[in-house]
């Protein structure tokens, strides 16, 4: 049937299975079927290092079957719908809506319409609610599971934190629950007893007059906070011992071993610094071992050493030690993502070769030091015209710089900041540089600043859409500098993005409505319908700004009161206040702040 | 070092892969199977690998060419099943053997086409025996209109349960015809046809003098 359709659509590898590495098992040597679904299309899912974890982790039990599954292309969802073909499992090309699990991945804002078209088009009730027991149990995990709310009315339960352990826990207990035929109510009641684990049905949301949350309450025995779960042994965590090698090209294919989670850096506007606290690192031994394994059974070309910040790695030189030669001998790369301008170090990219082939990125955030300490990104102007310029002597010539707009207290000096330091860098460049023949490119990016629960600036208001594009066009004309290449978001993506992140229960009629009236894949600039998203606004009488724009009471109840990340909301407080007053908060291996993180170890010690 | 040829086929799920996929799929199982091939020299070495004849996405095969170099003097006696194991689905290798030609010998390509829907054989084959069938082609230099027959060397048309089974010979080298263009044909021409869905194979690579080309 499928084979039909195929010819006809776009990439049609994105929906065949059958790569090197996926997992097919019998139906009848398995007691659960699981669907791990990835509210995007295949090249952006199986990019993602989390999806590959734990796909290997459900097929590492011998009664689960764990399939993937990606959101399909309208081009191949128009002719799904066309001939009643159903979501499907890849490897078996079985319909997800007859397996017992269907778990999602939610790494962004922009892809709650894309869970709902999945969920239909697998024939399942978008609403928890509407799913009966016949339905399979829909759970969901993932960064932008610190705040749930916008989709608790359509997910059964989420996993919050870490999902290694949890995620076995919660195959044990269904295979129990089948094996009892237990009702879909009684399973979410026990599995609401995990910790980490969040049944939103078991949660009444009741509102003040102005639509801010009046109070979070549990029924039953259900938790009054939901504390994320966390690795306490991470040197030991599963790790998996091979991918799925895709046969097409994806956006990040190769090795991935994660050298580190958490961050040491406070950096006040970054979410996954703070909800991955504290920071636990492996030791290079184990990670020379999963590398040389994972690239001899995969027989990828290069290596990537993943974590937040990989240049603050303590044993980084030992682990590139310990791979270096044996990469070499195969034709191996080394890659360095995720480097600090103030410790990257040219010596190793160059033992790496790594420079000419994948660039130089930096990431100053903010234009001036001042606003620089009010976002806690502990970078001198020197430190970053100091690495430039060792790149620019080793022959480099093309550096690319990440920045925000929009940052909390920020004047449009701290804009032409941008422009003078993107000036000043090619200055450097014109000192520096061995090889002046070839010119030099400076590349710009600016993201625009999205406040994002479980960070100091979670009670921050966004720039409203019509300041960031007056601060776009500003920049524009400020940013006209031979050599230097200025690109900028869609504000109006940012600006959804806004109201989701710190939405509440009520966003979720609006969610439905958008993926109604055919809203798909909203972070794709093509499919993006921002006119769309504020009709469906105004038709649930909700108020965008309300939740993107409004600077919150200090003691506002927030949507996502009930889910604790680990650092207390007083720390958060606490750098929240340190921010206004653009003083810096030195990094976790410096001097420990104090968190709440370390908690989470039971008494252990973090990494930092 | 060897100089090598491999025969495989592209079959199944596998049909799927562009061209540059199945180099970059072969790349990493020669890695997986420990395979040592030659990689150029360079900044950026990547293997020599060759296919002899691209061949179009969703198009099975049961005889494609593929060439590389081999680091040692002999060939393991494992190759072929250490190979295939390392492969992904639908990718299968028949035999791998010292190459002495270059692919520029290939001459002439033959596929099986079958056609499902409304198709009348008889007037297929009455049309392709006529000269002058001209149809619109595309080429890297642009549309140019070209006659059909110059590209076909040999055809025949044959009833089906679902339609009509064609089996082509075409030139390949200097005047390549995808064999796309053949139904293409077969719908501008043959009153009255109605293709729901065609899939293609190809079946066999000759040398001038019609003998399957391999080594």
């Amino acid at each position: 049937m499928l084979s039909k359709f195929l010819p006809r659509v776009r990439k049609p590898a994105r929906y065949c299975g059958g790569e090197y590495g996926s997992v097919v098992k019998a139906r009848s040597s398995v007691e659960l079927r699981v669907a791990f679904c990835f509210p995007d299309v295949y090249e952006v899912g199986m990019s993602h290092l989390g999806m590959k974890i734990l796909y290997s982790l459900y097929n590492s039990l011998p009664y689960v079957w764990c399939e993937r599954c990606f959101a399909p292309w309208p081009d191949m969802e128009e002719l799904m719908r066309e001939n009643n073909i159903p979501l499907f499992g890849l490897e078996s090309r079985d319909s997800i809506r007859d397996f017992d699990c269907v778990a999602f991945t939610i790494q962004y804002e922009l892809c709650y319409t894309n869970i709902l078209n999945m969920l239909d088009l697998a024939g399942l009730p978008v609403k928890s609610k509407d799913r009966d027991n016949s339905c399979p149990l829909v759970i969901a995990g993932g960064p932008c599971t610190c705040n749930p709310e916008p989709i608790a009315d359509f997910i059964d339960l989420f996993v919050i934190g870490e999902g290694e352990e949890v995620s076995v826990e919660l195959m044990e207990l269904m295979k129990q629950g089948k094996q009892e035929d237990i009702t879909k109510s009684e399973l979410l009641r026990r599995a609401s007893e995990l910790e980490g684990v969040y049944v939103p049905s078991m949660y009444t949301v009741l509102y003040n007059d102005d639509g801010t949350v009046k109070s979070v309450t549990p029924s039953g025995d259900a938790k009054n906070i939901i504390t994320k779960r966390i690795i306490t042994d991470f040197d030991n965590v599963y790790y998996p011992d091979s991918f799925v090698v895709p046969s097409t090209e994806v956006i990040h294919d190769r090795v991935m071993v994660e050298v580190q989670r958490g961050c040491i850096r406070g950096c006040r506007f970054c979410q996954a610094g703070h909800t991955y606290r504290p920071i636990r690192e492996k030791k290079a031994a184990t990670l020379a071992r999963q590398a040389k394994t994972l690239a001899e059974n995969t027989g990828y070309e290069e290596i990537s050493l993943t974590s937040l910040s990989t240049s603050d790695y303590k044993q980084l030189k030992e682990l590139v030690d310990e791979l270096i030669d044996w990469c070499r001998e195969r034709h191996i790369s080394i890659a360095l993502p995720s480097q600090r301008a103030d410790n990257f170090s040219m010596e190793l990219m160059q033992r790496l070769q790594a420079v000419r082939r994948t660039g130089l990125t930096f990431a100053p955030e903010a234009g001036t030091q001042r606003l620089r300490d009010v976002i806690n990104k502990n970078i001198t102007e020197q430190d970053l015209l100091n690495a430039c310029a060792i790149a620019f002597r080793a022959g480099y010539n093309s550096v690319k710089l990440y920045f925000m707009i929009g940052l909390p207290t920020e004047t449009d000096e701290d804009l032409e900041g941008i422009a003078t330091l993107a000036q000043k860098v090619l200055y450097t460049w014109r000192e520096s540089s061995v090889k002046k023949t070839r010119g030099v490119t400076i590349t710009i990016g600016t993201a625009s600043f999205v406040p994002k629960p479980g960070t100091p600036f979670q009670w921050c208001a966004q720039d409203s859409l019509e300041e960031l594009k007056r601060k776009q066009s500003f920049l524009v004309s400020k940013m006209k500098i031979k050599n230097v290449t200025f690109n900028y978001h869609d504000a109006e993506v940012s600006h959804l993005e806004g109201v989701m992140a710190r939405g509440d229960r009520k966003i979720s009629d609006v969610i439905e409505l958008a993926w109604r009236k055919g809203v798909r894949f909203d972070a794709w600039d093509e499919h993006f319908r921002p006119s769309f998203w504020r009709e469906c606004f105004a038709e649930a009488n909700l108020d965008m700004n309300f939740y993107a724009c409004r600077e919150r009471e200090k003691d506002e109840v927030f949507p996502w009161e009930h889910i604790y990340n680990g650092v207390t909301r007083e720390h958060l407080r606490k750098e929240y206040d340190r921010a206004m007053e653009g003083i810096v908060s030195p990094d976790c291996r410096t001097e420990c702040s104090m968190c709440g993180a370390m908690e989470l170890l039971g008494g252990g010690m973090c990494d930092a | 070092m060897l100089k090598l040829r491999l025969l495989y086929e592209i079959t199944g799920k596998a049909k799927y892969m562009s061209h540059l996929d199945t180099m970059q799929v072969f790349r990493r199982s020669f890695a997986r199977a420990e395979i040592p091939v030659s990689f150029t020299e360079g900044f950026n070495p990547h293997p020599y690998l060759s296919i002899a004849l691209p061949l179009p996405t969703c198009f099975e095969s049961v005889c494609e060419l593929l060439d590389f170099d081999l680091e040692s003097d002999r060939v393991s006696n494992t190759f072929i099943f250490d190979l295939n194991r390392a492969l992904p689905e639908g990718i299968t290798v028949m035999s791998v053997f010292v190459r002495v030609r270059a692919p520029k010998h290939i001459e002439y390509v033959s596929y099986d086409i079958e056609a499902e829907g409304v198709i009348d054989t008889e007037a297929v084959s009455a049309l392709f025996e006529r000269k002058g069938v001209m149809i619109m082609k595309r080429s890297k230099s642009g549309e140019s209109e070209v006659d059909v027959t110059d590209y076909i060397k040999g055809l025949s048309c044959q009833k089906t349960e679902n339609g009509a089974k064609l089996s082509v010979l075409l030139t390949t080298g200097a005047k390549t015809l995808n064999p796309e263009y053949i139904i293409r044909t077969i719908e501008k021409y043959v009153p009255e046809t109605d293709i729901e869905f065609v899939s293609y194979r190809r079946t066999e690579v000759y040398d001038r003098d019609m003998k399957p080309f391999r080594s």
